[in-house]
C-alpha cells in the first residue's frame, strides 16, 4: 500500500451504546464497519437500565431498536462474542486479528426457540441481572439480546472431571441428576466408565477432594450420586456399539480392573480380544480384594457381563508360562497388555525373560505409552504402579489400550496425549455469590458401605454443585435441537481484518463494593449496588420490577453516594459523573413503586450537572426523599437490620440509621481488559486509567493516528455526552475514510 | 381484508396496568381482524418476527400494534411490515403506555381505555391505503451557523470530509468566548494552543467559506435542499487594502467599551476587534461611528495612507444552496445585575467571571496583572451559581462550568497573589470531568477556601466591600471584608436566540436552550431534519464536551451528504383540484412554505418536498378540498366514532 492510502473501512471496539452510535454513523454514510463485541449480544451496560435519567425514558425501550438497527445493518459486520487480539500496521491500513469465541451454537441455524433452555440441567447467575437472577448454562444473555441466538457457557474442565483418572464427566450427571434424569445421567456415565457400578462402589473419588464446593462446606458426595444410578436406574441390558471387526488379536494377560478396561476398549475398536487369568473369575483385586460387603458380587456381576456379550474371549484358570508359552503368545497374538497386579509380577518376569523392571520391582514402562521394552508388550495398573486405586488402574488399562490400537494401526504413539493424565483445572467458581454454609468436615476416603442416597436426597445433593464447568457436557441440549444447531465441536475461529480507522468503545467496570469492606457489600444480602438495584427496578429483571430484598419490600432505604469515586483509599481520586444522578433517578423510581419507604440519600456533593438534572433533582428532593451531606463511615448489622452510621456534615453531628436496604451508588472503574488492548495498541492513559485523550481539550482523539475514543472508556459519562461523543468520533473516522473513498482506492465500501 | 392486532406487554409498563390477555380477546371480535396476539416486548426481534410470519402465513393486509408511543417505534413497525412485504403504511399504533397505562392507575378503566383504543386503530387502519415514499437529492454543502470553538471543529470535520462549509459568524470575530478565556480547566493550557492550529487549518480548505458580520436572514426548503439567506454586513473598511497601521484608530474621536475586554477597556469606533479577528483588518462599528451616524468627521478616511475606508459600502444579501445546517451560536453570560444584592454594576470590585478573565489574560486591559483600582487586593472572595440553579432568577439548571472555572480562576489567582486569601462559596462542588476532581483537590491544597453557603448580600462599609453570608458546615452567619469578589455567573442562552429559533423552527427547552431531538439517544439532532445542534446553545458545557458534540453534529450532518439523498415522508396534503376554489386561505397558514396557488388556474398546488404533513391546510379548507394523506376526514372519522 503507498502512502497516504486509507482502507475504508472502520473498526468499532465495544459494542455499547458508543460502539453502536458511532457504527451506524459511519455505515449510514456508506462505509463498511466492522463492529467487535465481547459478549453474546451487543447494548453494552445500557441495556442494563432500567430507566435513565432525567427523563425517565425506559433504556430498553430507546436501545433495542438501535440495536436491532446495529444488526441489520448492511454496511455493519457485527462480530458478537469476539475479542480482537491483534494490532498492528497504521492509520490508512490496520491490520487486525480478531477470535470469534465459539458459541457451540450454529448461528445460522438457530432459531431462538429456547427449546434447550428446558432441558438444561445447568443453573447459573445472569451476569446480565448482576447475579441476582439465575440463567443455564445455554443462554441468551436478556430477551432483546442481539444477535438473538443461544450461546453455550463452556468455561473449561471441571475440577472434578480433570482430577479423574478417568476424567468422567462428574459434573455433567450430577448436573442430570439434579434435574432427576437419572437415566441421562447413568448413560453420560457409561460414556467414560465401562464399568460403573464397580467403581460407584470402590471408586477413591479424588474429585471429591478438588470439588470447589470445599471452599463453601464440603465438597459434593459425588461417588454417592453415582452409586445412586447404578442402585436405582432400572437399564436394559447394555448393549456395546462395536467398530468394525479388525483382524489383529490382543492378549490381556490379567483379568483386574486394568486388564477389564483394556479388553473393553479394544474389543470396542474391533480387536479381537483375549483375557487370560489364572483365577477362576474374573475382577482380580475386585473380587478377592474386596469383601462382598464393600462391593458386591452382584454388582461386579452386572458391570462385567457385558464383556462376553462384546465377544471378548475370556480364559479362566489359565496361567501364562503354566497353560500357555510365551512363544504360543507372541505368534498368535498381534500385541500383549499385561495387567497382572503388583502380585503378578514376579511370576510374569520368569516367562516374559528380557522383561526390564523398575527399582520397585514392578514392570518397566513408558510413562506415555505403557509401552513395555519389549516391542508390543504394553502394562498398567498395579503392575506398573505398584498397589494403586482401582479407578488408577482402570486409566492404565484406557491407556494402554489406546496405545495398543495406535500401535496395531502404525500410528504414532505418543502424539497429543497432554490431557491423559490427571490435571487440575485452573477454572475458579465464583464462590460469594452463593450462600455460604457451616463448613463440615472433609470426606473420608473410605467409608463404610451404608445403604445410599435415595433419589430424593440425591437430587438434592446433586443441587449443591456450583457448576464450576458452566456447561456440563451433558449433550441434553443436543438431543432437543430440532434445528440441529448445537455444535460441542466448534473452535474459535481468527479472522484477519485490515481498516483505515479504529474506535475504541470499551465502556466500563463498575467499581466493586467489596473493596469498601465497612459497607458490608457481599457480607449483608441487603446492601447492593447501583447496577443490582437497575436489574431490581427493571421490569425484564429477576423481580420483574419489585422491589423485594429477601422477599421482602424495603420499608427504609438508604442510599450511598461516591461508592469508589473521589475516595483516594481506593485509588479513585476521580468522579464517577454518572452517580449522583443514577442514586436521584433509582431513589425516585423506589418512591414510585413504594410509596411509603423511608428514603434517605447520603451525598458529599450532589453534582446535578447536565440538561434537566437540576430539576429533576428538586423534583426527587420533593418527593419526601431526605437528601443529607454526610461521611458514611460504616454499616452493621444489630437485631437483623443493618445501621448506617455516619456523620451529618451539615449538622456536625454523627447519627445512626436504620435500614432494609443500602444501595451504594458504585463508581466507573476503566475496564479490565483495556490494559490487554494496550499491549498491541499502545494507547496512552490518564491518571484516572481511562484512555487518555489527545491534546487540545478533544476528547475523542488519542495519541495514535487514526485511533479514536467513544464514551466511558476515556472517562465516565452519561449516555448522551457518550451518544454525542461516539458521533464524534465517527466523524472524525469518516474524515479519514473520505480521503480513502476520494482516491478510490479500494472503492466505495457498500 | 385481514388485520392483525399485537397487543405489547412493555415488559411490565403496560402489562401491570392493563390486562393485555382481555384486550386480545377483545381485539378478536373486531371487525377484519383475523388474529389478536400479545407479546412481551413486541418490539424486540421474536415480537417483530412474530408479525412478519403471520403476514406470510395467515396473509394479513393491515397490521395494529399496541404499544408505545409511535414516536417511539413506529419506524421499527413500519420496517418490520416492508420486510414481509407489505407496504408500511397499512400500519397503524395505538398507544396504550404514554396514552394509557402510565397515566392511569385503575386496571379495569385502563383495560376498558386500552381496548377502545385497539378499536379505533382497527377502524383507521381499514381505511388505509398504500403510499410510496420518495427521494430527493442532496446538495453537498453545510452551513454552520456561529463561529465559536463548535462551529470551527464541526466546519474542519466537513471540510476534511470534502465537503462545502460554509461558517457564518455574527460578530467580526471567530474563535467565540473561548478567546476571552485565558487558560482552560484542568490543565491550565492556553486557550490559543487549542484555537491556533484549527484557524490554521482552517485557511486550508477552499472548499471551507469563513463569512464574518454575517448572519443568517432566511431558510427555505428542506434536508438536502435548503435555500439560505445569508446578510453580510458592511466593515466599511476593505480588508485587502488595510495594513493594521492603526492610523485610523488614533485620530477616531468615539471611545466606547470594547466588548472583547468585556468593557474593561475602551475602544475606538474604528478598531480591530481582537487578535482573532478574521479577516484581520479594521473595520468601523456603524453604532457609534460619528460619520455613519451623522455624517461628521471621516478624519479616518483622511489619515488611511492605504485609503481602505469605505465609508460607501452596503451590506449584501446572498443566498446559497445548503444540505444541511449545523446551529453553534453560543451563550450568553448571565448579567449579574439581576442579582442586585451582589452588588455588580453598583462597586467596581465585584467582577463576572468572563471579567476576571480578561483580567488575567496577558492580551486583557492590565496585561494579566491582578490589580483593582492599581493595587493589588488581598482578599478575593468567589462566589459560586450566581444565575445559575437559582429560580428567583428564572434559572433553575446548573451552567455546569462555572464550579471549575472558579477554581481554576481562584488557582490562578493565587499563582499571582501569594499572599492574598482567596475563599469560594458553593453550593456543591460539581468536579466531574476529566481531572476535575484531581484539581479541585490541588486548588484546596493551595490554600483557598471553600466556603459551603452562598452569600446573602455583598455591600460597602467604609469602603470596603464585605461579603454577607451563612457557613452551612458550621451553621453561623459570618462577615467577612474582601478587596475583590468574582461571581461565577451562568451560561444563559443568547439574548438573539428566538429569532433565530424562528427561522430555523427550533424547539427550545424550559432552560431556553434550543431542545435536542431526543435527550438521550439523538442528543445533537433536532425535531427538524436536517439540523443539527453543537456546543452550548443546547445547554451549557465545557470545552471537551463542546469539541465532543461539534464532532458528532459534523459526523451528523454529513451523513445525507455523504449518502447522497434523503427520503421524503409520503404522508403529505393533496388537493381535490375539482373542489379547490383557490382562495389561498390555506397558502397563509401553511408554516413550510409548501402552498402555492397556480395562477392561472386558480386551484392550489403542493409542494410535497416541503410539505411536513402537519394538516393545518386541512383544517383550514372551507371546502374539505385539501386533504392529508394517511390522515383522511374519513380516517379520522372512523377513528374517533371508536372513541365514544
Amino acid at each position: 500500500m503507498g502512502e497516504g492510502v486509507v482502507i475504508p473501512e472502520a473498526l468499532v471496539i465495544g459494542g455499547g451504546i458508543a460502539g453502536m452510535q458511532a457504527a451506524l454513523d459511519i455505515a449510514d454514510k456508506g462505509f463498511k464497519v466492522h463492529l467487535v463485541e465481547k459478549d453474546p449480544s451487543i447494548g453494552g451496560h445500557m441495556a442494563q437500565l432500567d430507566k435513565t435519567f432525567p427523563t425517565l425514558d425506559c433504556s430498553a425501550c430507546i436501545i433495542t431498536p438501535k440495536m436491532v438497527d446495529t444488526a441489520n445493518h448492511p454496511n455493519i459486520d457485527l462480530l458478537s462474542y469476539s475479542e480482537v487480539i491483534h494490532i498492528e500496521g497504521k492509520v490508512g491500513d490496520f491490520k487486525v486479528l480478531i477470535r470469534k469465541k465459539p458459541r457451540y451454537v450454529d448461528v445460522t441455524k438457530c432459531t431462538a426457540c429456547a427449546d434447550c433452555v428446558a432441558q438444561c440441567p445447568v443453573t447459573l447467575p445472569n451476569e446480565f441481572d448482576m447475579g441476582l437472577g439465575m440463567r443455564k448454562a445455554i443462554y441468551i444473555p436478556f430477551p432483546q439480546a442481539v444477535p438473538l441466538k443461544y450461546t453455550i457457557d463452556r468455561r473449561g474442565v471441571p475440577p472434578c472431571r480433570a482430577s479423574c483418572p478417568l476424567h468422567c464427566n462428574a459434573q455433567g450427571y450430577v448436573a442430570l441428576i439434579s434435574q432427576g434424569k437419572l437415566k441421562e445421567a447413568l448413560a453420560l456415565v457409561r460414556k467414560t466408565l465401562p464399568f460403573p457400578g464397580i467403581l460407584a462402589y470402590v471408586c477413591s473419588h479424588p474429585c471429591e477432594r478438588e470439588c470447589k464446593r470445599i471452599e463453601v462446606d464440603r465438597p459434593v458426595r459425588i461417588c454417592d450420586l453415582k452409586r445412586v444410578l447404578v442402585d436405582h436406574v432400572e437399564e436394559p441390558e447394555v448393549t456395546i456399539d462395536l467398530l468394525e471387526e479388525k483382524p489383529q488379536r490382543v492378549a490381556i494377560i490379567g483379568g483386574g480392573p486394568a486388564g477389564l478396561v483394556s479388553a473393553f476398549d479394544l474389543r470396542r475398536k474391533g480387536y479381537r480380544v483375549t483375557i487370560f487369568d489364572s483365577h477362576g473369575e474374573l475382577g482380580g483385586l475386585l473380587t478377592h480384594g474386596f469383601p462382598s460387603y464393600r462391593l458386591p458380587r452382584e454388582v461386579i456381576r452386572r458391570d462385567l457381563s457385558v464383556i462376553e456379550r462384546m465377544g471378548i474371549e475370556v480364559r479362566l484358570n489359565t496361567e501364562v508360562g503354566r497353560d500357555i508359552s510365551f512363544q504360543e503368545l507372541k505368534e498368535n497374538y498381534n500385541a500383549i497388555f499385561l495387567g497382572v497386579g503388583s502380585s503378578g509380577v514376579e511370576r510374569i518376569g520368569e516367562v516374559f525373560k528380557d522383561l526390564k523392571r523398575n527399582r520397585m520391582g514392578m514392570i518397566q514402562v513408558d510413562p506415555i505409552t505403557l509401552e513395555t521394552n519389549l516391542k508390543g508388550i504394553f502394562a498398567g495398573g498395579d503392575a506398573v504402579m505398584g498397589p494403586s486405586s482401582i479407578v488408577e488402574a482402570m486409566a492404565q488399562g484406557r491407556r494402554a489400550a489406546l496405545s495398543i490400537d495406535r500401535y496395531l494401526s502404525g500410528e504414532d504413539l505418543r502424539s497429543g496425549r497432554e490431557f491423559e493424565e490427571r490435571f487440575s483445572s485452573s477454572l475458579k467458581c465464583d464462590l460469594p455469590q452463593r450462600k455460604r454454609d457451616e463448613r463440615e468436615a472433609l470426606p473420608h476416603l473410605i467409608k463404610p458401605i451404608g445403604e445410599g442416597l435415595g433419589i430424593e436426597e440425591a437430587i438434592e445433593e446433586a443441587k449443591r454443585c456450583l457448576s464450576c464447568g458452566g456447561c456440563s457436557d451433558c449433550g441434553e441440549c443436543a438431543k432437543y435441537c430440532q434445528p440441529r444447531a448445537i455444535d460441542y465441536d466448534m473452535k474459535e475461529e481468527i479472522v484477519e481484518l485490515h481498516v483505515g480507522t479504529i474506535i475504541v468503545a470499551t465502556g466500563f467496570d463498575p467499581f466493586d463494593p467489596k473493596k469498601k469492606p465497612e459497607f458490608g457489600y457481599g457480607r449483608y444480602p441487603n446492601v447492593i449496588h447501583g447496577l443490582e438495584m437497575e436489574r431490581l427496578c427493571s421490569a425484564s429483571g429477576p423481580t420483574k420490577g419489585e422491589i423485594l430484598i429477601q422477599g421482602k419490600k424495603p420499608r427504609e432505604v438508604v442510599f450511598i453516594h461516591c461508592v469508589g469515586s473521589r475516595d483516594k483509599t481506593v485509588g479513585n481520586e476521580y468522579c464517577s459523573r454518572v452517580c449522583c444522578m443514577y442514586t436521584a433517578k433509582q431513589a425516585h423510581l423506589l418512591r414510585d413503586k413504594i410509596p411509603e419507604a423511608h428514603i434517605t440519600v447520603l451525598y458529599m456533593d450532589v453534582r446535578a450537572f447536565g440538561k434537566g438534572f437540576e430539576e429533576f433533582y428538586e423534583r426527587v428532593q420533593k418527593e419526601h426523599i431526605l437528601y443529607r451531606r454526610a461521611n458514611p463511615s460504616e454499616i452493621y448489622q444489630r437485631n437483623g437490620k443493618l445501621v448506617v452510621r455516619g456523620e451529618d456534615t451539615l449538622l456536625g453531628e454523627p447519627f445512626e440509621l436504620e435500614a432494609d436496604l443500602v444501595v451504594l451508588a458504585s463508581g466507573l472503574l476503566p475496564r479490565k481488559e483495556s490494559e490487554v488492548l494496550r499491549k498491541f495498541l499502545p494507547l496512552e492513559i490518564s491518571s484516572d486509567r481511562f484512555f487518555s485523550e489527545g491534546s487540545g481539550h478533544d476528547p475523542i482523539r488519542t495519541s495514535i493516528e487514526g485511533v479514536f475514543l467513544a464514551g466511558c472508556c476515556e472517562g465516565p459519562k452519561d449516555i448522551p455526552d457518550t451518544v454525542a461523543q461516539a458521533s464524534g468520533a465517527a466523524s472524525l473516522a469518516c474524515t479519514l475514510l473520505a480521503k480513502g473513498r476520494n482516491k478510490g482506492v479500494n472503492g466505495r465500501a457498500k | 381484508m385481514k388485520i392483525g392486532v399485537y397487543i405489547c406487554h412493555c415488559g411490565i409498563n403496560i402489562a401491570a396496568t392493563v390486562d393485555v390477555a382481555r384486550v386480545v380477546e377483545f381485539a378478536e371480535g373486531l371487525p377484519h381482524v383475523e388474529i389478536a396476539r400479545h407479546y412481551q416486548y413486541m418490539c424486540s426481534d421474536p415480537g417483530q418476527d412474530l408479525i412478519k410470519n403471520d403476514i406470510k402465513t395467515l396473509r394479513l393486509d393491515r397490521i395494529v400494534v399496541a404499544a408505545c408511543s409511535p414516536r417511539m417505534h413506529e419506524p421499527t413497525y413500519r420496517n418490520a411490515i416492508r420486510s414481509a412485504g407489505l407496504n408500511p403504511y397499512f400500519f397503524e399504533m395505538a398507544n396504550i403506555r404514554e396514552q394509557c397505562s402510565w397515566v392511569h392507575q385503575d386496571r379495569e378503566e385502563a383495560t376498558r381505555k386500552a381496548m377502545e383504543l385497539v378499536a379505533s386503530a382497527v377502524a383507521k387502519v381499514s381505511l388505509h391505503e398504500p403510499l410510496e415514499e420518495k427521494e430527493a437529492p442532496v446538495t453537498p454543502s453545510v452551513l454552520v451557523i456561529g463561529a465559536g470553538i463548535s462551529g470551527i471543529v464541526a466546519s474542519l470535520d466537513i471540510a476534511r470530509s470534502g465537503f462545502e462549509v460554509y461558517l457564518v459568524e455574527k460578530s467580526p470575530t471567530l474563535g467565540g468566548h473561548l478567546t476571552q478565556i485565558y487558560r482552560t480547566f484542568p490543565n491550565l493550557e492556553e486557550t490559543s494552543e487549542i484555537l491556533n492550529p484549527m484557524l490554521k487549518e482552517l485557511a486550508q480548505y477552499p472548499s471551507l467559506h469563513l463569512l464574518t458580520l454575517s448572519e443568517v436572514a432566511g431558510v427555505e426548503g428542506f434536508v438536502g435542499n435548503f435555500k439560505v439567506k445569508l446578510r453580510m454586513h458592511p466593515r466599511f473598511v476593505d480588508p485587502s487594502k488595510c495594513s493594521r497601521c492603526g492610523e485610523c484608530e488614533k485620530v477616531c474621536p468615539v471611545e466606547v467599551p470594547d466588548e472583547w475586554n468585556m468593557g474593561l477597556k475602551e475602544r475606538r469606533a474604528i478598531y480591530l476587534p481582537s487578535p482573532y479577528a478574521y479577516p484581520q483588518s479594521y473595520l468601523i462599528d456603524p453604532e457609534h461611528c460619528l460619520y455613519l451616524r451623522k455624517g461628521e468627521c471621516g478624519r479616518c478616511r483622511e489619515i488611511c495612507p492605504e485609503g481602505a475606508v469605505r465609508f460607501e459600502e452596503v451590506g449584501m444579501e446572498i443566498e446559497i444552496p445548503i444540505g444541511t445546517i449545523i446551529v453553534a451560536t453560543g451563550y450568553d453570560p448571565f448579567d449579574p445585575k439581576k442579582k442586585p444584592e451582589l452588588g455588580y454594576g453598583l462597586y467596581p470590585n465585584v467582577l463576572s467571571a468572563l471579567e476576571f478573565e480578561r483580567l488575567l489574560s496577558p492580551e486583557g486591559p492590565t496585561q494579566g496583572r491582578l490589580l483593582i483600582d492599581g493595587k493589588e487586593p488581598k482578599s478575593l472572595f468567589f462566589i459560586q451559581c450566581v444565575g445559575s440553579r437559582d429560580k428567583t432568577v428564572g434559572n433553575e439548571y446548573c451552567s455546569r462550568v462555572c464550579c471549575m472555572y472558579t477554581a481554576k480562576q481562584a488557582f490562578l489567582a493565587k499563582e499571582l497573589l501569594p499572599q492574598a486569601r482567596i475563599t469560594i462559596c458553593y453550593i456543591d462542588v460539581r468536579a466531574f470531568g476529566k481531572g476535575y476532581e484531581q484539581f479541585y483537590e490541588e486548588v484546596q491544597k493551595k490554600g483557598i477556601f471553600y466556603r459551603k453557603g452562598i452569600p446573602s448580600e455583598i455591600y460597602q462599609k467604609n469602603g470596603k466591600l464585605i461579603v454577607r453570608a451563612d457557613d452551612e458546615l458550621l451553621g453561623e452567619p459570618y462577615e467577612e471584608e474582601a478587596d475583590l469578589v468574582v461571581l461565577a455567573t451562568g451560561l444563559t442562552q443568547r439574548n438573539d436566540a428566538d429569532q433565530l429559533r424562528t427561522l430555523l423552527k427550533l424547539s427550545q427547552g424550559p432552560d431556553r436552550f434550543y431542545l435536542e431531538a431526543h435527550p438521550k439517544l439523538r442528543p445533537l439532532d433536532t425535531a427538524t431534519d436536517g439540523i443539527f445542534l453543537a456546543g452550548t446553545c443546547q445547554g451549557p458545557k465545557d470545552i471537551s464536551d463542546t469539541i465532543s458534540q461539534a464532532h458528532g453534529a459534523a459526523s451528523r450532518a454529513t451523513i445525507p451528504l455523504f449518502a447522497g439523498k434523503v427520503k421524503i415522508e409520503p404522508i403529505t396534503a393533496y388537493v381535490d383540484e375539482l373542489i379547490c376554489a383557490g382562495c389561498g386561505l390555506c397558502e397563509q397558514i401553511c408554516e413550510y412554505r409548501a402552498l402555492r396557488l397556480d395562477p392561472y388556474r386558480k386551484i392550489m398546488k403542493v409542494n410535497e418536498a416541503l410539505c411536513k404533513g402537519c394538516g393545518a391546510c386541512n383544517a383550514t379548507c372551507p371546502s374539505s378540498a385539501i386533504s392529508l394523506r394517511h390522515f383522511k376526514t374519513e380516517q379520522i372519522i372512523a377513528q374517533v366514532r371508536e372513541l365514544s
